[in-house]
């Protein structure tokens, strides 16, 4: 399953994007999902970051805080991130 | 996106402190530092502030009112707290300059004091608006922030307290405190979340954007003594690396940057039936992308104007900015185009060429 991390906002405003395949089934991706769902709305920073995870096809997205992250899923995190590129 | 206030624990450890909590798995002993290194983050902070307060005694800003003087008869004057993060993910970190010190050596430093003296100089002299909450609030500005300390912060912020700056990653862009306009730009989201409140997102969100590069270029033209003809309009010019590239452009939105080597093309629209749908995931809902249909109105109207963009239009766009009543959280582009032209009917007239100009402006940008 291909996963997708998207950094999006900030004052430049272009996003950032890094893929990685994981082999997790899509019931697998939907408890992991859970887990990383930002607990708390943020408060509102202006030119700020959002970070949030998608798999491939699908239709929504979900908002992750990158500091906050389950343990089962900070090694894949911090290979998305070693690999996020702007989107031309 | 770090945020003291709202994840403290998150700003004040760096993320290969957390890791190490972690991987103790020993939640007391996480907690324990988490509260500790909070704490004291805190205290010093408050300190540094407070300290600062009392050598002052009573020239502190509670004693400064808004209007043209505080309440000895004498005239305000902006107050600085400049901090240094230290290339870490700690706000505001420690504090290296305060009002009365010597020129700060820091490069990053001066150039903050000096963007954010403009500012806050383009806010009296014109409008008699004693800072960010219009009573005297210090300007506080971090300097060198990362939000991982291994990885550069190529990125400014306006959290609600403070303005926040990263040095760039030095490839394709250099630090984000050499743009004056940009420094006006984070300054002006504290002004609007004392004005307009303007909510962050979607259309509301594009004009909160919009504002803060209308104020950016105005405070810019005003300290270079531009006039609307001999400006290039540019936003975040000396940031994105490279003669060729600025960040946006007001008076041809979408042609910022071409083919830059990291970050492509400019996305930005500069009319209503190119408005872009996107996620409030994504950009806060194109809050950076749309911005440029109403920088685009400010620019036509400015430029029809004529002369300098603040002696006339600049009052137009502030007092609509501070307006509440037409001015609210989920306000829309053709509720800013009504608010301009109610003010500026009310400024100049209705027969005005400033009336007219501000007409010319929406209708350009199609917001009708
Ligand atoms: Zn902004």
């Amino acid at each position: 399953m291909k996963i997708i991390l998207t950094k999006s906002g900030g004052l430049i405003g272009k996003p950032q994007r890094a893929e990685i395949d994981l082999d997790l089934t899509p019931e697998q991706w939907r408890k992991m999902k859970d887990l990383l769902k930002k607990k708390k709305p943020s408060k509102t920073v202006a030119d700020g970051f959002n970070q949030y995870v998608e798999a491939e096809g699908e239709d929504d997205t979900t908002l992750i805080d990158p500091v906050n992250l389950p343990v089962s899923f900070k090694e894949h995190y911090a290979e998305l991130e070693k690999k996020l590129d702007y989107l031309k | 996106m770090c945020n003291n206030r709202r994840n403290p624990v998150n700003c004040i450890l760096p993320p290969y402190i957390l890791e190490k909590i972690d991987q103790t798995n020993n939640s007391d002993l996480g907690d324990q530092i988490v509260l500790t290194a909070q704490a004291t983050a805190r205290f010093r902070s408050k300190r540094a502030s407070l300290n600062e307060m009392t050598k002052k005694g009573k020239a502190g800003f509670l004693r400064t009112v808004s209007g043209d003087t505080d309440l000895e008869g004498v005239l305000p004057k902006p107050k600085h707290l400049i901090y240094d993060a230290g290339g870490l993910p700690i706000t505001p970190g420690e504090l290296i300059w305060k009002d009365g010190d010597p020129a700060p050596k820091d490069k990053d430093a001066k150039n903050v004091l000096n963007g954010a003296t403009q500012t806050w100089k383009f806010y009296y002299d014109l409008f008699k608006r004693n800072s960010i909450d219009g009573i005297g609030m210090p300007l506080t500005q971090c300097i060198h922030y990362r939000e991982d300390p291994r990885k550069p912060f190529s990125n400014a912020i306006w959290d609600g307290e403070q303005m926040i700056y990263g040095d760039g990653d030095t490839i394709f862009f250099d630090s984000f405190t050499r743009d004056i306009d940009i420094i006006a730009h984070e300054l002006t989201h504290g002004v609007i979340d004392y004005s307009a409140k303007l909510e962050y997102k979607f259309e509301s969100g594009a004009l909160n954007e919009s504002f803060a590069d209308v104020f950016g270029i105005m405070v810019k033209q005003r300290a270079k003594k531009e006039s609307v003809k001999k400006s290039n309009w540019l936003i975040g010019q000396n940031i994105l690396l490279g003669d060729e590239y600025a960040l946006r452009s007001m008076k041809e939105p979408g042609s910022g940057y071409k083919n830059h080597p990291g970050i492509g093309d400019d996305p930005q629209v500069a009319v209503m039936s190119d408005y872009i749908n996107m996620s409030q995931h994504q950009d806060n809902g194109g809050v950076h992308y749309n911005s440029g249909i109403p920088n685009f109105a400010f620019y036509v109207a400015a430029f029809n104007c004529g002369g300098n963009s603040w002696d006339k239009l600049g009052k137009v766009w502030y007092a609509a900015m501070t307006d509440k009543i037409l001015m609210k959280k989920n306000s829309k582009f053709l509720d800013a185009r009504n608010a301009t032209l109610t003010k500026a009917e009310l400024l100049f007239g209705k027969a005005s060429q400033v009336y007219k100009a501000v007409g010319e402006g929406w209708d350009a940008a199609e917001v009708k």
